[in-house]
């Protein structure tokens, strides 16, 4: 899959995508911003379809943005704040060293995310899934230009809270 | 990776990272080079962006996550519940917004006709029965003879304060307009013409015009008028007599 056709799958699916949040979240009276759940659904597309997991990427689209939004639903009715940050896969480690170390590295690594808007978290996050700048712009519908200064203005904040948060 | 060993490449390449410049291929040697790499010989700036990199990179395990059926067939089961209770909703608030509607319609466009003055009830029918007794002194019939035409004849009130008590004020503070008071003056005229079909009036300035007549079609006219002296009172004048009846 090239940018390309990705860019051409994303035109043709993020209204109904977007039209399916919105309507979930106003049945049901929910916080949050559909165009948030739009780029995590895409988000988590282009993840699959860059592995060739996909056969019919607009059916699969739909059943991730429906599940994301049960998702919210269930957080909500929690009233849980989710925390989007480093894999859990990352806290386990083989001993018990390595296991302290990885949880130490997600707990700055989280605070460091914490004072990230909503926005550069996301792209971070699609940064780090192997998103380059013109998907994560296809993704979140603006230009490559803003993308780079977002995650520039981004990383360079995380790099302060890690430095000075260091122990 | 031999680059990423040299220190000047490698944090040349650190500075593009965080510039967002680098390509993902870029980022992931990066991630390989700081994974496989003790902390310890590192600088302080590199320890910090070891962290960013390692803390940041990587496939993210949720987002491969393949969908759930169940969540899906929740959704479903959550969108139709909450759009039959929004179509109730929607029945409810249409239904009582149209009656609503209906309410100021008929308001507006069916408003209380005043009903005209020939259709009023008659006297007879406004004042019960029981509690009517003349307010006449006259005992009989005055005859054509007696109210002479041309010649004036005084209905006095003496009986009035017994006959219609509950009118009393009323009628003290209307002495002097006893002529407008229509249904009071039928009353009279009926006691004064029993025996007439029809009794007709119709006012003339001060005074009030009134027709009688009788069964064999004749009709007599008199005019009514307060009475002079200032008593409560009033005078009838005989006018004139028609063998059949006739339109005044």
């Amino acid at each position: 899959m090239n940018q390309d056709e990705f860019e051409h799958f994303v035109a043709s699916v993020r209204p109904r995508l977007h039209a399916l949040c919105l309507r979930f979240l106003a049945r049901t009276n929910g916080q949050a911003d559909a165009e948030d759940l739009v780029q995590e659904t895409l988000l988590r597309m282009w993840t699959l379809m860059k592995a060739k997991l996909v056969d019919n990427p607009e059916a699969m689209a739909i059943r991730m943005a429906k599940n994301l939004c049960i998702d919210h639903y269930r957080l909500s009715s929690r009233r849980h704040t989710p925390v989007q940050g480093v894999p859990e896969e990352q806290t386990t480690g083989s001993n018990p060293e390595q296991e302290l170390m990885a949880r130490e590295l997600k707990e700055r690594i989280d605070a460091a995310l914490e004072e990230l808007t909503e926005a550069q978290r996301r792209m971070v996050r699609m940064k780090g899934a192997g998103m380059d700048n013109g998907e994560i712009a296809v993704v979140c519908n603006t230009s490559r230009d803003c993308v780079k200064s977002t995650l520039c203005a981004a990383r360079r904040k995380m790099m302060n809270r890690l430095k000075g948060g260091k122990t | 990776m031999n680059d990423m060993n040299n220190k000047a490449t490698r944090m040349g390449l650190v500075e593009r990272y965080l510039e967002a410049e680098t390509s993902p291929e870029e980022e992931r040697l990066l991630a390989g080079f700081y994974n496989s790499c003790k902390a310890d010989g590192l600088s302080e700036e590199e320890k910090a962006v070891r962290l960013l990199i390692l803390g940041t990179h990587g496939e993210d395990a949720a987002a491969t996550l393949e969908p759930s059926a169940d969540k899906e067939q929740e959704y479903d089961r959550l969108m139709k519940t909450r759009a039959v209770l929004s179509v109730r909703w929607k029945t409810a608030i249409t239904t009582a917004a149209i009656g609503l509607a209906a309410a100021v319609a008929l308001a507006l466009f069916l408003p209380v006709q005043p009903r005209p003055e020939s259709s009023r009830p008659q006297f007879s029918a406004t004042v019960p029965e029981k509690t009517y007794q003349p307010a006449v002194s006259v005992q009989t019939q005055p005859t054509i003879t007696e109210v002479a035409e041309g010649k004036a004849t005084t209905i006095r009130m003496e009986k009035r304060e017994k006959a219609c008590p509950k009118r009393e004020s009323a009628e003290q503070s209307d002495k002097n307009t006893l002529i407008t008071d229509i249904g009071r003056l039928y009353l009279w005229a009926g006691e004064l013409f029993p025996d007439c079909e029809k009794i007709e009036m119709e006012r003339k300035g001060d005074a009030m015009l009134l027709t009688t007549t009788r069964a064999d079609g004749s009709q007599r006219f008199y005019i009514m008028t307060e009475d002079a002296t200032g008593k409560p009172g009033i005078q009838i004048t005989a006018l004139a007599e028609t063998d059949r009846q006739s339109t005044y």
